[in-house]
Formats: structure tokens, sequence, C-alpha cells
């Protein structure tokens, strides 16, 4: 089991741990609602180092990345990124790409679970191509700031700014004396900003940004996961995997319409252009008994899909959460039931169409 | 019939290399084959004129046209034909491989 570079001074803090895939995470620090309440008012800072990051350099590199996937990515100035779909032929996902263009490379991001499939998935097409990855995941730390205050406290401990910075833009900046990597990428859908320092920096950055409780709140996997739900984002695991193409995970918007080939696009848009897309990812609002993840949703006994997230909300204490939804049910306001194991309705769901979702 | 362990290009194709490269019957043409990730089904070919070998290329001359195929490349191509359709409705030059299972619409992009 891993552990982020920031281990330690999370659990001095009080923080209780779960686990991501093969990590071992901060899940809260003890106030859920409150942790909850700084990312919405106030300014919050989440130990995000378990994403996987990847140095990607050589010439060819954005060439390759976009014959391999969905959004036009052969031509990024620096300082900016994007969010692109590494696909299979068949249209499925390997995994959201987020691509940074740095001064010293390219930095990409990919889901913690999906960091040898990616770099694996990129050498399988690699021929006589000048490009090279390195993983440097455990080498470095990466803290995420969100919330509406994230800018000022920002700009105030980096003495830079930040406000200015739109979506997939990046500035290397300098907080505490440390080196800091600093990109724009609104994993909740409101203004967050990764921080990527060396892993022997990572608590004093940590400090810096938290200003011994004054600063930022500290938050954890429990608050982050409830808080990504209720803006619609799809997350690896969970809505994203293998088994699913980029129309039903709502990805759409990193699907570029005008760029050429790319592995699956054929596929990829013959789904829309034939309006194939058997299922769609809809909001939930849940009653019943949880546990929910996972479980399938029915109308009158036909399979109408499946909740692929849930949580009880911190604050409000209703339950919330994601489904894939077969097409003919997916439309607002259809109350779907929840059956359990003898076929009896335990809960129900009433779904609604997502709006915001990833910007 | 191209046996599996190797590449061959038909005398239609190398004609037409020659008539594009404008070299005459007997000048020296080199041409690097080789797979490119892309493409709807995953691959695509890659044809150009090179003549700077790399030292774990495999080397074929046929019909005097040296062909340079890189190693891995050389992995998806073993069994392959090149050869060259022609007239109005012609495809230019085609790949006739048989390690290709699947091909795209258009057909220049093909999986293994």
């Amino acid at each position: 089991m891993a552990r982020t570079p920031l281990y330690d001074i999370e659990r001095s803090s009080g923080a209780t741990f779960t686990h991501l895939f093969d990590w071992e995470i901060a899940d809260s620090f003890g106030d859920l609602a409150s942790e909850y309440r700084a990312t919405c008012e106030g300014v919050a800072v989440l130990d995000r180092s378990y994403v996987g990051r990847f140095l990607v350099n050589g010439k060819d590199s954005l060439d390759l990345l976009n014959r391999l996937s969905s959004y036009k990515v052969d031509i990024l100035d620096p300082g900016t990124g994007a969010g692109t779909i590494l696909t299979t032929n068949k249209g499925r996902i390997i995994d959201l790409l987020y691509i940074f263009c740095l001064d010293d490379g390219l930095l990409m991001l990919t889901s913690p679970q999906t960091r040898q499939r990616v770099a694996e998935w990129i050498d399988l097409y690699t021929f006589l191509e000048d490009v090279t990855l390195q993983d440097t995941t455990e080498s470095a730390a990466m803290i995420t700031v969100l919330g509406p205050e994230a800018p000022s406290l920002l700009e105030k401990v980096s003495n830079n700014t930040v406000s200015d910075l739109q979506v997939f833009e990046s500035r290397s900046v300098s907080i505490a004396g440390i080196p800091t990597s600093l990109h724009r990428s609104d994993p909740v859908g409101s203004c967050g900003y990764d921080l990527i320092v060396s892993k022997e920096n990572a608590e004093a950055l940590w400090s810096a940004v938290t200003i011994n409780g004054v600063g930022a709140t500290p938050i954890g996997e429990a608050c982050y996961n409830t808080l990504r739900i209720e803006a619609g984002i799809p997350r690896y695991g969970w809505e994203i995997s293998e088994e699913v193409n980029p129309w039903e995970a709502n990805l759409n918007q990193f699907i570029h319409f005008e760029k050429g080939c790319y592995v699956g696009q054929e596929v990829i848009l013959r789904l829309d252009t034939y309006d194939k897309v058997q299922r769609h990812l809809m909001r939930l609002e849940l009653s019943g008994e949880s546990p929910f993840n996972g479980v399938s949703l029915q109308k009158q006994g036909t399979r109408a899909g499946t909740i692929t997230s849930a949580v009880k909300h911190p604050v409000f204490g209703n339950y919330l959460g994601l489904g894939l939804i077969r097409t003919a049910y997916a439309t607002d306001n259809t109350e779907l039931e929840i059956t359990g194991s003898n076929g009896e309705i335990v809960g129900m769901a009433n779904i609604s169409s997502l709006s915001g979702g990833l910007s | 019939m191209v046996t599996p362990l190797t590449i061959e290009i038909t005398e239609n194709a190398a004609k037409h290399v020659r008539d594009f490269t404008g070299r005459k019957q007997g000048d020296p043409i080199s041409l690097r084959v080789a797979i490119k990730g892309g493409g709807c089904s995953g691959l695509t070919y890659d044809l150009a004129i090179d003549s700077d070998p790399l030292d774990t290329d495999k080397i074929i001359e046929e019909h005097g046209v040296t062909i340079m195929i890189d190693k891995k490349s050389y992995i998806f191509l073993a069994g392959t034909s090149l050869d060259y359709s022609g007239g109005l409705n012609g495809k230019g030059f085609i790949f006739n491989n048989p390690n290709a299972k699947t091909t795209c619409g258009c057909g220049t992009s093909f999986s293994v």
C-alpha cells in the first residue's frame, strides 16, 4: 500500500485514512461538514499525490498523443494544456489525460489506477517517434487548492498572479522558497489549482498553504468524492473504465470533431451521427437503504441502469449519486427502482440531467 | 505467395515508386516502410523515400528497390505485400497485410 509524502503530516493533523486503488490516502480530518463548507465558501487543500504524473519529452510527443487521443493536442502553446481521452480502436476509454505544456516538456496526468496501462499503451504505439515517458508520480507530491478564496490565498503565498489562469494553464511559482509548478485543473468543477513540488518539499508546501490553521482547510477523499459527484464529474473506477465510451461518461467536451484520424475516431463519431449511444450519465437523487454503489436500477422489472457513485451529503444529509442509464429511461424526473436480492423495492432513484460537469 | 518472414514489393509497385521519384531504371531507390500509431483502427502505414538505414533495420531488395523497415514495424508487417492499384478508381500504394484483422471504413487504418 503506497502512501503519499504527506501521510505523516496528515496523520498528525487528525486524518483518518482510506484506500484508493493501491494508495492509502486521507479520508477526512474529523469534520466532513466543515471540510465541505470550507471548499464551497473559503479555501481548502486536498492531497492528490496519488494522481499519475508523467513527464513526456521528445519532439514527436504532441503529434503522437494527438494520433492516439480524442482532442486536438498537436499544437499546445507553452503554458497551456488540454484534456484528451486515450481511446481504444473500439472507442472505449483507456483514460482521460490532462496534458500541460511546461518549460521542460509535457506534464501528463492520469488516473491513479491507469499509470501502467497508459504508459504501456503509448509505448505500444510508439515506433520511430522521438518520445520518452518518465513516471514522476513517486518523486513528487501534488496538492490541490480549492474554493472561491483559492486564487487569493495562492497569490498571497506565491507573491504571483494566479487569478488570471484559465483551466489547463500553468505557471512556475515559488511558495515559501519552494519551486512549485502550478496549474489550474478544476477537479471538482469550481476553480482548483494543482501544486507540484518534489517530495522532499511536500510538508513545507502543505504548511505554507495551511498557514497553521488560518489558511486552507485540509480536506480528504470523502469530501472530494462528494464534491465531484455533486458537480457531475465522472471518475475512473466509478464512471470511467474500458467498458464505456466518451459519450456514456459525459466526456464529449474532450472529443474534437475536426481533427482527423485518431485511434477509435470512426466508432466515436458514428455513435453520435447514428444516434447509437446506448447509455447516459445522469444525476441521481436516491432514497432507501445504502450502500448504493454498483447497484442496478430497474423500471417495472426491466433493467434500466446502474448506480455508479453514491454519497451521503455531509451537510444536507440526502443521498446523491451518478448513474449510467439506458437511453430509453434517461429523461429528467424519471423514477427508477432499486431492488433488493428478492426483487423487492428497497429504494428509489430520481434522475436528472447533468449540468456543468468538467470545465 | 509471400512467406510470413519477409515483406515484398510487387513489380508494379516498384515501377510506380520509380515513376513518382523520377528515377530511371537502374538508379538506386530506397524506401522506408513503417507503421505509425493512430488512425481509426490503431495503426497506419507510412511510406517515404529514405536512404539512411538504422543499425537495427531489416533491409530487403526487390525489383531494384531497397526497402528499410525498423525492427518494431517489421513485427506488424511480416508477410505483407506492397502493391500498387492504379486507374481512376485505384487506391495508389496498397499494403496487403495478412496480420491485419480489422480496418477502418476508409481503409487507411488497420489493427492486428
